[in-house]
């Protein structure tokens, strides 16, 4: 009996000292730390990023995985003081929130310990600064899509808090199986107006408008394809669409891995009260036209348009110019004639998805040296209009040397989302980066998570068509799947 | 014989008879249908991690999956493979028997496992079913023991049971409410209902399980059967008599039947079979399908296309291609279908061509064509393996920090993560390093219909790639395209001594087509005096039956080969 009641302490004191071991493993404060005369490695790469106040906690972890503990403090130049202690910096949300408010227009500074082989190693501090421009918006919808290419696969529409880590599903692909689902694209941020296209044998346009749900054949005799690319008008009435046939072709070499193109495509405007589309021939020609999007004002329409070749053989030939025509939401008419704002053919680059910031002074695009997909570019770059001035010039703070595409503003027109494959020229990522007077972007950042390295290491899916929501979007997905598959749509008509 | 004797005998006959079936399953699985537990592991990336454990966790019947997933990715040593499933059966018999609770008829336990072998004949049912089964049978006899007598108490507990249960193994939880009290079983019902109006998945996926069967919202009969199946015999065997020697009989005959025959019609060769052809693909045993070939002639497209490959990677295309069925050139390049299987057969032929680009294309599509969106460990294996060979690191890096994760790829992540950045050593290595030569450096666009074009210019560009030499030869001759041929074959022969036997075929045939002599050298005499054997004959009677033994040439393939 006094055996086993031995053997019972025994295995209890070798479990208390394994807790213990544990627990101890990572909470030790750094002891005379030596100092390491450079920046930390870490992963994200946070170092000189602007943050908005209020954006969830900037978790990171040591570049070098071999650690056995990090120690970061966090000191705000306008106050407050945060501590994070254990395998990678991990704040703590609220702390974070106020730390952040408290700075907001100010700047943290960051002392990260490291301790390696027993021995604690300290490095220079970085800092981030804590933009004066607020971003409230609720968070980020976007596409995730694994990088297949015909097959749809495990494709879904989510919705991220950015003041926290929640992420949900707006529309996933288990809700409606076997249908490809193009991107939701909001009106101005707007969680309750929003368009979304469903390819596949249950194909149709959704129309979502405060609680309503309306799906269309966007397809007529006059039209040659169902809608693609869109953008709202701001009034919520009008929505801007391209009809295109779009293909796509791979490479055999050792560079670019694929070239999506059209072989045909238009531009025209959906009046979603009456479901009738509105033409213009100017945008109805032989060219290609696509890409619309809408001033801020909604009084023009800016497109893309470029003269077609013979593709794919021809796949470098085709450029993009960018151009605006003049709409009046009034009477749903268009102007007279199109001002090419930038000349593809001159200027030797293609000129796509234009996005017009909602303060009216900047216009947004892709610049890459053909195509007008530039997500599959690695050169492609985002660059920025003065829209009083029709000056141009690129984001050099926000580009990287590979792929920026799918950029969208946000509603004060101070911040930015885009996705990027700068991480490892494949996946795209989740970006935010934050825009001056002056039309410069701050070093962006990548969507901070909990356990970074972790996260993006084992996520297997890319990010497209980002976009901020200024509240969360409540769609009834069981709605969207009954309706889906019941097939019926509304015909559109022309007006 | 005294009472207690006879109840050792019974007893020991009853897990005598358990380890029959055991044995049984093991040597069905290990030496029947191996290939099947292969094509199961490759469609799972099981990681050990907790964030995984969570997500499964995150569904009904998550807990089932999880253990069930667990155990397939040992299927990739086939003898353990084997063995699980063999030992899962075993515990579904005994609880069965353990439920039915009386001595005999214990022969009537072996009905759910003989359904659920059956039923996983079909290569779309997963193990977590077999799992959640097991799991479910043992809540049913931990409930026949231990269920409080007190009847509020008994409904609590049901209460709060049957929507844990629920979460942890499925749909199957209906069984053990029915079970527990006939009334709980609307109960699990509702709970179901209501579960799937908040889950994102259709209700119908919800109510047949989410994971039981690959493929979404469908589950085979039988294996709806089985529980219903369970709960009779729980039923009728409290209530069987007695039986009769004659009974017993019976009822092992009936078994033998329930287990065999079923076994040829559950199964479907052909599908196993290309399994097989996939998994030698995989390892690289071109000897083992070539092998395999001969003893049976292949006439499925995967089956011809991975033969042919294992011909052209042996070099002998160009002289046995006509040994074995053909159709055409998609026998050597597959045309692009939206399944795993043929996708990843396709990938590996374009790998092997140095094609790197498209293989880790076809690589990601058949990651997305498995049905349940599941990740692959054999596909991720390929992603790190395509962008190693291009210099692309980072990303290269991202599979292996993953494979790290795994049981089975963890040794080989670990010794190719070392190449990671190292370009000697890449450039040294047998495959990656040859491959790198092979790949093309201009960027062009592929085309699906002028493959033969790729392959000339990968033979261009590397005159070493035989592999390519082989493919851009055959690829006209199999679409009988004579003239095509004749382009071709001085571009080779040019460049590198290749006269197979096909490729004189083709030569003559073309010389004969034009009513001249070939060159003198090019072709050997037997050839000649074999082309002109063939032409008597089938210019005197083209269905003769002497033109039989010309059967594996080019010449009978063209002329006469339906």
């Amino acid at each position: 009996m006094m055996k086993r009641i031995n053997i019972r302490y025994k295995l209890l004191a070798v479990w208390c000292w394994l807790l213990a071991m544990t627990g101890s493993s990572c909470s030790e404060s750094p002891t005379n730390p030596t100092l390491v005369n450079k920046l930390p490695a870490i992963y994200p790469d946070y170092i000189g990023v602007t943050i908005p106040a209020n954006i969830a906690p900037m978790d990171f972890n040591f570049a070098e995985e071999n650690i056995d503990c990090m120690d970061v403090v966090v000191k705000g130049s306008k106050g407050g003081e945060l501590h994070a202690n254990g395998e990678w910096a991990d704040f703590d949300l609220d702390d974070w929130h106020e730390l952040t408010e408290q700075n907001a227009g100010g700047e943290l500074s960051f002392t990260v310990c490291v301790k390696k082989s027993g021995q604690w190693l300290q490095y220079q501090d970085f800092k981030m600064v804590v933009s004066k421009y607020r971003l409230d918006e609720y968070g980020v919808t976007y596409r995730r899509i694994a990088p297949g290419y015909e097959v749809g696969g495990d494709i879904g529409i989510y919705q991220r808090d950015i003041h926290s880590f929640d992420e949900s599903a707006i529309l996933a692909e288990s809700v409606v199986p076997g249908q490809c689902m193009n991107c939701h694209v909001a009106n101005r941020a707007n969680p309750n107006t929003f368009n979304m296209q469903i390819r596949g044998e249950h194909g149709g346009t959704l129309i979502y408008k405060d609680g309503k749900q309306t799906y269309l054949t966007t397809k007529t005799d006059s039209t040659v394809a169902n809608t693609s690319y869109s953008y709202w008008h701001p009034d919520g009435n009008y929505c801007a669409f391209s009809t295109n046939s779009i293909h796509q072709s791979f490479f055999v070499g050792t560079g670019q891995r694929i070239e999506v193109y059209d072989t045909f495509s238009n531009v025209l405007v959906l009046d979603t009260r009456s479901n009738e589309l509105v033409l213009c021939p100017l945008l109805q020609t032989d060219d290609w036209e696509t890409y619309p999007a809408f001033s801020a004002d909604g009084q023009t329409l800016f497109y893309c348009t470029a003269k077609p070749y013979r593709v794919p053989a021809e796949w470098d030939k085709v450029k993009y110019s960018l151009c605006k025509i003049a709409f009046d939401a009034k009477t749903g008419t268009y102007g007279d004639h199109v001002d090419t704002l930038l000349n593809a053919q001159q200027l030797n680059k293609s000129f796509t998805y234009p996005r017009a910031s909602y303060d009216g002074k900047w216009l947004m695009f892709n610049v890459t040296n053909c195509g007008n997909f530039p997500v599959n570019h690695p050169e492609a770059d985002l660059w920025l209009m003065n829209l009083q001035t029709g000056e141009t010039h690129p984001l050099t703070g926000a580009n990287s040397d590979d792929t920026e595409s799918f950029h969208n503003w946000s509603l004060n027109s101070h911040w930015f989302v885009f996705s990027s494959r700068r991480e490892n020229g494949v996946y795209s990522m989740p970006y935010i980066a934050v825009i001056d007077d002056k039309g410069r972007a701050g070093k962006p950042f990548l969507l901070p998570q909990r356990n970074p390295r972790k996260y993006y290491l084992e996520e297997m899916d890319s990010y497209n068509c980002i976009d901020f929501t200024e509240g969360k979007v409540n769609v009834d997905a069981r709605e969207i799947s009954k309706r889906v598959f019941d097939n019926q749509r509304i015909q559109v008509k022309i007006r | 014989m005294p009472i207690r004797m006879k109840k050792l005998s019974n007893y020991w006959a009853g897990w005598l008879l358990t380890l029959v079936l055991g044995v049984l399953v093991f040597l069905f699985w290990c030496y029947r249908y191996p290939f099947a537990l292969t094509y199961q592991e490759q469609l799972q990336l099981f990681l050990f991690d907790a964030d995984y454990f969570w997500e499964r966790l995150a569904e009904p019947g998550g807990l089932a999956r999880y253990v069930a997933e667990f155990l397939v990715q040992f299927y990739n040593g086939v003898a353990i493979g084997a063995a699980i499933i063999a030992v899962l059966y075993m515990l579904i018999q005994r609880l069965t028997w353990r439920l039915m609770q009386i001595k005999d008829h214990y022969i009537l336990s072996m009905i759910p496992v003989a359904m659920l072998w059956y039923a996983m004949g079909d290569e779309s049912v997963m193990l977590t079913y077999a799992v959640a089964l097991a799991m479910a049978l043992t809540v049913m006899i931990a409930w026949t023991k231990l269920a409080p007598h007190h009847r509020v108490i008994r409904v609590v507990t049901i209460v709060v049971l049957v929507p844990i249960l629920y979460w942890l193994i499925g749909p199957l939880v209906l069984m053990v409410a029915v079970w527990m009290m006939p009334l709980s079983g609307l109960y699990a019902l509702a709970l179901m209902l209501l579960s799937a109006h908040h889950l994102p998945f259709p209700m119908m996926r919800v109510m047949l399980g989410i994971s039981y069967y690959r493929i979404p919202m469908t589950l085979p009969y039988m294996l709806m059967a089985i529980p219903v199946v369970i709960l009779l015999l729980g039923w009728l065997a409290k209530r069987l008599p007695e039986p009769k020697t004659w009974v017993k009989y019976a009822e092992a005959l009936w078994l033998a039947v329930l287990i065999v025959v079923p076994q040829q019609f559950g199964f479907d060769t052909k599908k196993y079979e290309l399994m097989e052809y996939d998994y030698l693909v995989r390892i690289g045993d071109w000897n083992g399908i070539i092998a395999k070939a001969e003893a049976q002639t292949p006439d499925l497209p995967m089956s011809v296309s991975a033969t042919n490959l294992a011909l052209a990677m042996t070099n002998q295309l160009g002289d046995r291609a006509f040994d074995f069925f053909q159709h055409g050139s998609e026998g050597l390049l597959p045309k692009f279908e939206r399944n795993f299987a043929t996708t990843q057969l396709t990938g590996e032929i374009y790998f092997n061509l140095g094609l790197v680009n498209t293989a880790q294309r076809l690589a990601f599509e058949a990651m997305e064509a498995i049905p349940n969106y599941n990740k692959s460990a054999r596909v991720v294996k390929r992603l790190a393996e395509t962008n190693l060979i291009n210099g692309e690191y980072k990303v290269a890096e991202k599979y292996l920090r993953m494979l790290e994760k795994t049981v089975f790829y963890r040794p080989w992540a670990q010794r190719t993560m070392q190449l990671l950045g190292n370009e000697k050593a890449i450039n040294e290595h047998p495959l990656y390093g040859t491959l790198r030569q092979y790949r093309l450096q201009d960027d062009f666009l592929f085309s699906d219909r002028e493959l033969d074009k790729i392959c000339g210019q990968l033979f261009m560009h590397n005159t070493s790639n035989l592999l390519a030499a082989q493919y851009l030869l055959m690829m006209p001759l199999m679409d009988k395209d004579i003239a095509r041929f004749m382009q071709y074959a001085p571009v080779v022969q040019n460049r590198i001594p290749y006269h197979p036997r096909h490729i004189q075929e083709g030569i003559a045939l073309a010389f004969m087509q034009q009513r001249q002599q070939p060159p003198q050298g090019i072709l050997s005499q037997f050839m000649l005096q074999q082309m002109n054997e063939f032409a008597s004959i089938y210019s005197a009677n083209q269905q003769a039956s002497e033109l039989n033994k010309f059967k594996n040439t080019l010449w009978y393939y063209l002329m006469v080969g339906k």
